[in-house]
C-alpha cells in the first residue's frame, strides 16, 4: 500500500516539476483589441458613468502587469471600430517613417543621399524631438513620472495616440458626412486579421519561435457591426494558430464573439460592473496560454450556436440551407430561387419539403388502409387523437 | 580564372576586387548546385522571352535569332552560368538587397486560381488506398505504404477542417480484394484511428481496381443528390487483377455521377487514364496525376481537399439545386451525466436536437432519432472561403520609391526603392530579375503585404486585413492605383517566380 502511494506521489511530483519548469521559461505575446466605437461609448458613458479614461488606465495596468511577469513578454494594442481610422495598430508603433513621408518627401530623399552616419544623426534628432513632444503630451495625462522605462514607453505611446485619435474623430467624422460617405462598417475583424498576421510573423521568426500568443478583445458594440464571414474566417485562423481569443464584453452581448472565444479556448466575460473593469482584466482575462490546460476558465458554457436567417434575421432552430451558397433560410422562398446566389431550386424537392405531416384518422382504420400513401405519420398527434 | 599568387598580393583596387570575388566563389560552392538548378529552369522562360524580343541585344555572335540566349550567345550556353555572377553588390557595396531577393524567390507564393466557382460543398468521398505488395517498395521513405498512410492522416484532418459537413470513408485494395477500413462517417477520429490500426498490418497481394470501384459505388449508392460523390485512389501498382470487366464498372460509375481522382505513385496507367477521363467529363489534368517526389505527393493529396467545381454540363442537366433541411441545435451543460442518443454513452452536456429533443454528443451528425442533419453555423462558415475566395495580390513593380515602408499585416520593414539609373544598366540585368519590390498589393484596398503575410492571408486567414480595416468603402487614390501596364508587368514577374520554384 505504502509503495503504491509512494510511487504515485513521486510521479506526480516529477510531473508537476516539469510543467513548472516549462511554464517559467516561455514568454508570451498579449494582443489587445480596443473597440472605440464612439456611439456605443457615448451610450456606456451615459448609462454607467464610465469614462473612457478609466478604461484606458485599466488597460494600461493590464499591459504593464503582463510585461512585469516575464522580461521576454511582449504586448501590442490595436484599435477597432473607429469611424474614421477603422482598425489600426497603436502599439508598438511603426509609423514614424510614414509621418516623415507625408510631411516632407523631399527631405527624406536628401537624407537617403547622405552618408549613413549623417542619416542616423538626423534620425536621432528627429526621434528626440518627437519623444520630447510626446512626453509633454503624455505628462498632461499621466500623473506619475518616475516609472520603469519599459512601462513608460508603452504608456506614453498608447495614451498619446489614443488621445490624438479621439480628438480628431469628431472633425474627421464631420468631413466624412460632408462628403456623403455615411456607410460605416465594423472593423473588429480587420483588427483581428492584422493581429493574427502579426502573430504569424512573430511565431515564425527565429527570435521568438514557439512564443505563445493570445488576443483580448475589449468590445462595446453588438453583433450588427460585425461582418459575419470575415469574423468567422479570423476565428478559424486563430484556431489553427492556437491563439485563444478572450472577450471582455461591455454593452450588448455578442453571439459571434461568444462563438469566437468558445472555439479558440478563450474566456468570454460580460462585465456587469464596468467600474471594476480593472479587476476583471487582471484576474479572469489574465490567464496565460501556458496555464490554460490547468485552469478552469471563467467563461459561460451556454452558448447560442443557432444561426440567424439570411432574410428575416431571426434565430433559426430548423432551417433550410442552399446547397450552392450555404445560406441559411428560415422559410422556403416563394419564387424557388435562392435569395443570395440566385440559383434555381429543384421544384420537386421543395414540394416534398413543404408537405405537412398528415394525421391518420384512427388506428383501426389505419391498419386496413396501410397501403394508402401516407408516409409522414406523426406519432404524437396520433396518440392524442386516440 | 587562373590567379597568379604574386598578383594576388598586390593591393590595388583591382586586386582587392578579385580576391573578394574569390571569396564569394568559395562561399557559394555549396549552394552552387541549387543555383544551377534554379537557373536552369529560369533559363527556359528566359529563352522564350528573349526570342520574342529578338530585335534587341548585341549582334556580335552569328547565332540565329531564335536560338540566341541572354548574353548574345546560344541559349544553351547560358545554362552554365556561374552562381557568383548573380551575386553582385549594389551601388552602396552591400549584398543585402540581392540576398533578400534570393531568399524571397525561394519562398513560394500562393498562386491558385481564385475565380469563384460554384462548388459541391457537401461531399461524400471514398479514399481508396493501394495496400498491395508493391507498396512495400522503398522508393518513398520509409516505404510507400507508411508514407501514404501518414499523408492520408494529414489529408483526413485537413479534409474535415475545410469540409466539416462532408463525409469520408476509407477502403484498401489488398490481396485482390477491397476491404473497408472505416465506414462512411463525418467524424475524423474514426478514420484516423482506423488508419493508425492499418499501419500495423503489412501490404499484401495484388490490387484490384474493379473491386475497389465496385465497393465505392456501393458505399456511395445511398448518397442524396445534393452531395457530390467522389473517389480518391492512391494507386501504386502498374497492374490490376480484376474478377470481371472493369470497363462496365467504369460505365456504371459514370451513370452514378461518381467522379474519380487518381494519384499514381509509379507511372501513368491506361486504365486509370480512361477511368478519370470518363468520370470527370474529360478533365484529365486535375484528376489524374503521377507524383514526382514526396513534396509533390503531399501537394496532390492536399489538392483533393478543395471541393470540386461544378461543371457547366452538370448544372445544365440538373433541374435545379436542392435546399437541405438542417437543424441548428443548442448546446447544453449539465450537472449530472445523461446518455447520448448517438453512442449510448454517459456524457456531461451535449447538443439537443431541435426536432425531437434527443441528445447527441458530437456535431456534425445526423440525428439518430429523427434523421435530421444537425450542424453548427460555424461548420457552414468554414466552407465559405471556397465559395468566396480572396483575390490574389499583385506584385508591385520595382520603382525608385514606394508609398509604403512596412507590411500592413506584420509591420516588417520593406526594402527601399531602387534608383532608376542603377536599374537601367545592362550589366545588372540578371540581378534586376532576381530583385523584387517585396511588396504584394491587394487590388481592392491598395495595402502592401510581405510575402509571408501574402501566403498566410491566402492559405489560412482568407480575408484581407487591409479591406477589413477600412471603416468605409474605400476608393483607391490615384497614386496608389496600379496602371494596367504595371499589372501586366507584375503578372510576368509572377509567372517567372513560379517557374523558378516549380
Amino acid at each position: 500500500m505504502d509503495a503504491i502511494a509512494d510511487r504515485a506521489f513521486v510521479g506526480l511530483k516529477g510531473n508537476a516539476k516539469d510543467k513548472y519548469h516549462i511554464l517559467d521559461e516561455t514568454p508570451s505575446l498579449l494582443t489587445v483589441i480596443l473597440d472605440i466605437n464612439p456611439l456605443e461609448w457615448k451610450k456606456l458613458m451615459d448609462s454607467n458613468n464610465l469614462r473612457f479614461k478609466d478604461v484606458t488606465s485599466a488597460l494600461l495596468v493590464m499591459l504593464n502587469s503582463h510585461m512585469a511577469l516575464n522580461s521576454g513578454n511582449k504586448v501590442s494594442l490595436y484599435i477597432a471600430n473607429s469611424f474614421y481610422h477603422g482598425a489600426k495598430l497603436v502599439f508598438p508603433s511603426f509609423d514614424d517613417d510614414d509621418n516623415d513621408d507625408s510631411q516632407s518627401p523631399n527631405s527624406k530623399e536628401k537624407v537617403d543621399d547622405n552618408s549613413s552616419l549623417e542619416e542616423e544623426k538626423v534620425n536621432e534628432i528627429v526621434k528626440k524631438k518627437r519623444s520630447r513632444q510626446r512626453k509633454v503630451n503624455a505628462s498632461r495625462i499621466l500623473e506619475t513620472t518616475g516609472i520603469y522605462r519599459q512601462f513608460r514607453i508603452i504608456d506614453e505611446t498608447i495614451v498619446d495616440s489614443l488621445d490624438k485619435i479621439i480628438k480628431n474623430e469628431p472633425s474627421n467624422l464631420k468631413s466624412l458626412v460632408g462628403k456623403g460617405e455615411t456607410h460605416i462598417k465594423g472593423t473588429l475583424s480587420g483588427a483581428l486579421s492584422q493581429a493574427l498576421s502579426y502573430i504569424n510573423r512573430f511565431q515564425n521568426s527565429d527570435e521568438h519561435s514557439g512564443m505563445k500568443a493570445r488576443i483580448v478583445c475589449i468590445s462595446v458594440s453588438g453583433d450588427n457591426t460585425l461582418p459575419y464571414v470575415s469574423i468567422m474566417n479570423s476565428i478559424f485562423a486563430a484556431q489553427k494558430q492556437k491563439v485563444s481569443v478572450d472577450v471582455c464584453k461591455l454593452g450588448p452581448n455578442s453571439t459571434f464573439l461568444q462563438q469566437a472565444s468558445d472555439s479558440t479556448n478563450g474566456v468570454y466575460i460580460y462585465i456587469k460592473h464596468p467600474l471594476g473593469l480593472i479587476q476583471y482584466l487582471s484576474t479572469a482575462l489574465f490567464i496565460d496560454p501556458m496555464l490554460r490546460p490547468m485552469v478552469v476558465l471563467p467563461t459561460n458554457t451556454n452558448i447560442d450556436f443557432r444561426a440567424s436567417c439570411f432574410i428575416t434575421n431571426k434565430v433559426v432552430d430548423i432551417g433550410y440551407v442552399c446547397s450552392v451558397c450555404l445560406c441559411i433560410l428560415s422559410v422556403i422562398p416563394e419564387d424557388e430561387i435562392c435569395p443570395t446566389c440566385h440559383s434555381k431550386l429543384d421544384h420537386d424537392l421543395i414540394v416534398m419539403l413543404k408537405r405537412k405531416p398528415r394525421v391518420l384518422p384512427l388506428v383501426k382504420k389505419a391498419k386496413r388502409k396501410r397501403n394508402s400513401s401516407t408516409p409522414d405519420i406523426n406519432p404524437v398527434k396520433k396518440f392524442r387523437e386516440n | 580564372m587562373p590567379l597568379d599568387p604574386e598578383e594576388e598580393n598586390i593591393v590595388t583596387p583591382a586586386g582587392r576586387h578579385r580576391s573578394k570575388e574569390r571569396a564569394s566563389i568559395i562561399n557559394d560552392d555549396e549552394n552552387e548546385q541549387d543555383y544551377l538548378d534554379s537557373t536552369d529552369k529560369y533559363d527556359n522562360s528566359q529563352h522564350i522571352e528573349t526570342s520574342r524580343n529578338s530585335n534587341e541585344g548585341n549582334d556580335d555572335h552569328d547565332a540565329p535569332e531564335q536560338l540566341k540566349g541572354n548574353n548574345g550567345g546560344y541559349s544553351w550556353e547560358d545554362e552554365y552560368r556561374r552562381s557568383w555572377d548573380i551575386v553582385q553588390e549594389d551601388e552602396s557595396g552591400s549584398l543585402e538587397t540581392i540576398v533578400s531577393g534570393l531568399v524571397e524567390s525561394q519562398k513560394k507564393r500562393y498562386l491558385k486560381d481564385t475565380t469563384p466557382f460554384q462548388r459541391g460543398i457537401i461531399r461524400v468521398n471514398v479514399l481508396v488506398l493501394d495496400y498491395s505488395k508493391v507498396m512495400r517498395e522503398k522508393d518513398l521513405r520509409p516505404n510507400r505504404a507508411a508514407m501514404m498512410i501518414s499523408y492520408a492522416i494529414d489529408f483526413v484532418n485537413e479534409f474535415f477542417d475545410q469540409n466539416p459537413i462532408s463525409q469520408l470513408s476509407v477502403v484498401i485494395m489488398r490481396n485482390g480484394l477491397a476491404q473497408i477500413v472505416s465506414e462512411v462517417s463525418g467524424n475524423p477520429h474514426d478514420h484516423i484511428e482506423a488508419l493508425k490500426k492499418l499501419k500495423k498490418t503489412d501490404p499484401e497481394g495484388d490490387p484490384s481496381l474493379q473491386n475497389a470501384l465496385e465497393m465505392s459505388r456501393g458505399l456511395l449508392l445511398h448518397v442524396p443528390s445534393h452531395c457530390t460523390r467522389e473517389v480518391l485512389i492512391i494507386f501504386g501498382a502498374l497492374f490490376t487483377s480484376d474478377p470481371g470487366n472493369i470497363h462496365s464498372t467504369i460505365q456504371g460509375l459514370v451513370q452514378e455521377k461518381i467522379s474519380v481522382r487518381v494519384i499514381g505513385l509509379t507511372a501513368r496507367v491506361a486504365i486509370c487514364d480512361e477511368l478519370c477521363r470518363l468520370t470527370n467529363h474529360g478533365d484529365l489534368k486535375s484528376s489524374y496525376n503521377v507524383i514526382l517526389n514526396e513534396q509533390h505527393f503531399k501537394e496532390l493529396f492536399m489538392d483533393a481537399v478543395t471541393p470540386l467545381a461544378i461543371t457547366k454540363t452538370e448544372s445544365q442537366n440538373k433541374r435545379g439545386f436542392s435546399l437541405v433541411k438542417m437543424g441548428f441545435p443548442q448546446r447544453v451543460s449539465e450537472q449530472s451525466p445523461s446518455f447520448c442518443a448517438c453512442h449510448s454513452r454517459l456524457v456531461y452536456g451535449g447538443y439537443i436536437c431541435p426536432n425531437c429533443k434527443s441528445k447527441v454528443c458530437v456535431l456534425p451528425t445526423v440525428c439518430p432519432c429523427c434523421n435530421l442533419t444537425l450542424i453548427l453555423s460555424t461548420h457552414l462558415a468554414r466552407s465559405y472561403h471556397h465559395l468566396f475566395p480572396l483575390t490574389l495580390f499583385v506584385e508591385v513593380p520595382i520603382s525608385s520609391s514606394y508609398p509604403t515602408n512596412t507590411c500592413f499585416g506584420c509591420h516588417v520593414r520593406f526594402p527601399k526603392g531602387v534608383e532608376p539609373s542603377w536599374r537601367a544598366t545592362d550589366s545588372h540585368k540578371r540581378k534586376k530579375e532576381i530583385q523584387s519590390s517585396s511588396r504584394y498589393r491587394c487590388t481592392l484596398c491598395g495595402c502592401d503585404f510581405c510575402i509571408d503575410c501574402d501566403v498566410f492571408i491566402h492559405e489560412v486567414l482568407h480575408n484581407c486585413p487591409g479591406c477589413e480595416s477600412r471603416s468605409r468603402n474605400h476608393k483607391l487614390s490615384a497614386s496608389i492605383q496600379l496602371t494596367s501596364k504595371d499589372l501586366i508587368d507584375s503578372e510576368k514577374n509572377r509567372i517567372h517566380i513560379h517557374n523558378i520554384n516549380s
